[in-house]
């Protein structure tokens, strides 16, 4: 499946780690289009076998999913005229660690164009509790052909 | 009147009076930093209000009559925190916009609403954030919490609508200003007296479940906006200064706030 990871950059991160380790493991044994976009121009931390594009790319994607996994990089998801599903695989309950606005979040998690899955379930009641949404699912680790199960 | 509000730092009483005196038809100007005197000599203004600390005067010479918005031993120094001050004005609340779109409802609902950080209820909040009873408590800070029930940072101007959906608001007893701020946004205040948690859960209980709302015999809303706004201390400051054709263009706005608010 078209596939595109829309990431702040790619140095390293437990979400990267886990993104390019199992993104590497498809591209081994398939020919899956998966891509990687990144809003800052970083070299990947480890080695990745597959494209990485800026973030403008994201236009491009058609009839695939463009997965972000933050408040930030799901909001430029929700920006782009794409055909393709927008969802926000939410790694961390970000704000919890560093002030972000309400609205801002709120606006973004109850976007109907933005499908929400959750990394843990501790994650459900703090995500409920800010905007009354309850995920789809919840993938412990990230795992590309658990989401496109979903789709 | 050519009025120059000059803010030396962020204090949230003297943005609320410059966003009053922004609402009369006088000409208003803005600055802060580092003060042009060439800039200042073509506004020319007839009005300097500024919070810049431990002046009597504004520090370049003008014509213009100058409020000092700190604590200085002046006749033209008022100051809104400071009770030991000659010119004290007083706390006050700010009157927000309440309304809001059929649509926003859910976002500004909650069971329990505290703006800023929880830690002042001790036992309290133990309560409130254990996942197990599945309060829908939010709370608002600027400093992250790593605890249920912390959203992040809300909008100043939106303090009103978050107390006015939720079912209870919580406030320590002796924090009057925030009190004031509950119930002229027809808020339903829980207060805590830091001691007696269970009554406090008690009253938060039946506020969720049984829709019970409180009133407190100190805090009187029409009182409160008769006596305790922000136009009301802006009022104040003008006419003690003698300038009452200023007050009056405050109190006519003053007006206009309160009869939007009905």
């Amino acid at each position: 499946m078209k596939t595109t990871i829309c990431v702040e950059n790619l140095s390293y991160s437990p979400f990267n780690y886990e993104a390019i380790s199992d993104v590497n493991r498809i591209t081994e044994k398939s020919i899956e289009e998966i891509c990687f976009a990144s809003l800052d121009h970083t070299h990947p931390f480890m080695q990745l076998n597959t494209a990485i594009f800026s973030s403008n790319a994201i236009d491009s994607s058609r009839d695939g999913v463009i997965i972000a996994s933050t408040i930030n990089t799901a909001n430029v998801i929700l920006s782009c005229a794409s055909s393709s599903v927008k969802l926000l695989y939410l790694y961390d309950l970000e704000w919890m660690f560093q002030p972000v606005s309400y609205d801002y979040m709120y606006n973004i998690l109850t976007n109907k164009n933005l499908r929400l899955v959750l990394r843990s379930e501790d994650h459900i009641d703090p995500v409920f509790n800010l905007c009354k949404r309850e995920p789809e699912a919840i993938v412990p680790e990230f795992n590309l052909e658990e989401i496109w199960n979903l789709l | 009147m050519k009025i120059l509000c000059y803010k030396n730092s962020n204090e949230i009483n003297f943005d609320y009076l410059l966003n009053v005196i922004s609402k009369t038809k006088h000409k208003i100007g803005y600055a802060s930093g580092e003060i042009d005197s060439k800039a200042l000599t073509e506004f020319n203004p007839d009005l300097i209000i500024h919070n810049i600390p431990d002046v009597t005067e504004f520090p370049v010479k003008t014509k213009a009559v100058s409020i000092n918005i700190n604590d200085t031993d002046h006749d033209k120094s008022f100051s809104f925190t400071n009770p030991l001050s000659k010119q004290y004005v007083g706390e006050c609340v700010f009157l927000r916009d309440l309304n809001i779109s059929d649509n926003d409802i859910q976002k500004f609902q909650s069971d329990v609403i505290y703006i800023g950080s929880p830690a002042v209820f001790k036992d309290l909040l133990c309560f409130l954030t254990d996942a197990k009873i599945k309060i829908n408590f939010k709370f608002f800070s600027h400093e992250p919490h790593n605890i249920n029930g912390y959203c992040g940072v809300c909008n100043s101007l939106d303090y009103g609508k978050y107390y006015k959906y939720a079912k209870a608001s919580i406030a320590i007893d002796k924090d009057k200003n925030r009190i004031r701020d509950i119930i002229i946004s027809d808020g339903n205040p829980v207060l805590f007296d830091g001691a007696n948690t269970s009554e406090c859960i008690s009253k938060i209980q039946k506020a969720i479940s049984e829709d019970a709302r409180y009133t407190l015999v100190d805090f009187n809303k029409d009182h409160i906006l008769k006596n305790h706004t922000i136009f009301d201390r802006a009022i104040q400051i003008f006419k003690n200064v003698g300038l009452t054709s200023i007050a009056e263009d405050i109190r006519k706005q003053k007006n206009i706030e309160i009869g939007n608010r009905k």
